[in-house]
């Protein structure tokens, strides 16, 4: 589904990304993790086009988009969801409203499907995201992606500052969502997602130091030391 | 409370209602731009100019030249964006980056203005409507002024139907409210960027027509003291929050004019005195900290 080849990006002279490539299947959850630094944040922008392309390619079901613009990215289907993705002084509704007209000509009948996924939602539409928790607006992010309709999401620390009650939440609304035929590309230290990941990329200062099932580079001591003692 | 007293009030919200227009554009573009606009006056005094030539060359009254000077002034705000603000957004600090080129623009303006229509001062008719005044409370009001209310209600009430209420307002508060997080969902920034400034300056613009008769003549300088008017009013407000500048044109406009008819000659200066206090006492205005959005 998204093929990267040999990906250089990075904020003016500075590389950060220097030179990754893998791909992911669609359908499937890959999960970057990284060391504080390590570029899983810039790969994703990377990616959504937030940041410009420097080198490499960028490839989605077959389409070279290495210089699309993010707009143009979304309407392929591919959204990159920040680390808190919503529009805090809009209503919930607002928010699903814009998530699914930014990307298709859609209106509240893709809310009402939505919601059926989050009904934690449902009585609180007319309220500020700014009310919500931290884990509820987590929800409410998830919910966005899916009244955007997109197939590949772009998920940046899911969990952060969330307590272990809402990471679980979090964890299983992906799961479902995968089940309902969604890809996932998460950038997340938090080692639940690993387990749920079909492959897990470790990045170090811009490039990958090792991937492969979380079970099987949990066996490998420095790896262990280095990526999963965060 | 005596019928003085009533009536200051009555008229400063009148007044407060047109400070409200005048300023909401400004605040309009810092909140969704993040760019101060010192060349804001700047683009009343062309507006008042325009109407004044519309009127003078072919007897157009002030009210059908909104007509010509709303989509004249909405082009020259999305020209501004294209041809100036969009370079400017890719600079590292935004905010003074924008003081400096658009203190220059100011400069640029009021030059131009000059050079081309002279600087001796022009006034608009009052006879485009009935010379009649009001009585109200023993005093007379004039229906002029309550005429500039009603467009200042109307073009605020269309402002914030727009923000409010369709799906163009829906992306231009998002990109208020995380910018990031919009052009992350796709948003058209360059279109949305554009259409917040023609909407800002096309306001501003109906300010400008109807500012004879309420800020005085028309002149080529005038638009520094109004851009320091407006900063005042959103700052009163709340920088970056357009529903907030109505407050703040309110309680600006009551404290000007009760100090007009009390004090003559103080009022600016206390004014600016309530304007410190307010910026010491609450930082980011009457209505920052407790409603952060339109």
């Amino acid at each position: 589904m998204l093929k990267i080849n040999d990906l250089v990006c990075g904020y003016g002279n500075l590389n950060i990304i220097k030179g990754i490539s893998f791909e992911l299947g669609a359908n499937e959850i890959k999960v970057l993790l990284s060391l504080n630094g390590g570029g899983k944040t810039t790969l994703l922008k990377c990616l959504s086009g937030l940041i410009p392309t420097k080198g490499g390619k960028i490839t989605l079901e077959g389409k070279d988009i290495s210089n699309s613009s993010p707009r143009e990215r979304v309407k392929a289907g591919m959204l990159y969801i920040p680390e808190w993705g919503i529009f805090p002084s809009l209503t919930i509704r607002e928010n699903l409203i814009l998530a699914s007209s930014a990307t298709r000509q859609r209106g509240n009948s893709d809310i009402s499907s939505t919601l059926e996924y989050f009904p934690d939602l449902k009585n609180r539409l007319s309220e500020k995201a700014a009310s919500l928790s931290g884990g509820q607006r987590k929800i409410l992010m998830l919910a966005m992606a899916v009244a955007s309709g997109s197939k590949l999401l772009l998920l940046d620390e899911p969990s952060s500052g969330l307590s272990p009650a809402y990471v679980d939440r979090v964890l299983d609304t992906v799961k479902m969502l995968k089940e309902k035929g969604m890809t996932f590309l998460i950038a997340e230290q938090n080692t639940s997602f690993s387990e749920i990941s079909d492959e897990l990329i470790l990045v170090e200062l811009g490039n990958i130091a090792s991937r492969g099932k979380y079970e099987e580079l949990r066996k490998n001591d420095e790896i262990k030391r280095k990526f999963f003692s965060l | 409370m005596d019928a003085l007293i009533l009536y200051a009030l009555f008229v400063g919200i009148i007044i407060g209602l047109y400070y409200a227009m005048m300023a909401v554009g400004l605040n309009l573009v810092f909140g969704v731009l993040k760019i101060i606009n010192l060349a804001h006056g700047d683009f009343i005094m062309l507006a008042a100019y325009l109407a004044f030539w519309l009127y003078f060359l072919f007897g157009i009254s002030p009210l059908l030249s909104l007509l010509v000077v709303v989509p004249v002034f909405f082009l020259v705000g999305v020209l501004l964006y294209y041809t100036m603000v969009k370079g400017l957004l890719k600079k590292k600090d935004i905010e003074t980056t924008s003081i400096v080129a658009f203190f220059g623009l100011s400069i640029a303006i009021e030059s131009a203005a000059a050079l081309g229509f002279g600087n001796s001062y022009r006034s608009l008719p009052l006879n485009f409507l009935p010379l009649t005044y009001v009585d109200f409370l023993g005093f007379s009001l004039s229906v002029v002024l309550l005429f500039v209310a009603a467009i200042s209600i109307i073009v605020l009430f269309l402002l914030f139907y727009y923000l409010n209420r369709t799906k163009g307002g829906l992306s231009v508060r998002a990109m208020m409210s995380d910018e990031e997080t919009a052009r992350a969902f796709g948003l058209n920034v360059n279109r949305i960027y554009a259409t917040t400034i023609g909407l800002g300056i096309a306001v501003t613009a109906v300010a400008g027509v109807f500012s004879p008769y309420l800020l005085g003549a028309i002149y080529p300088s005038e638009g520094g003291l109004i851009t320091i008017i407006a900063f005042s009013v959103i700052i009163i407000g709340s920088l970056g929050n357009p529903a907030a500048t109505v407050i703040g044109g309110l309680v600006y406009g009551v404290i000007i004019n009760i100090m007009d008819i009390y004090s003559p000659g103080w009022g600016n200066a206390v004014t600016f005195i309530i304007l410190v206090i307010i910026i010491l006492i609450r930082p980011n205005g009457l209505v920052g900290g407790r409603v952060r959005e339109i």
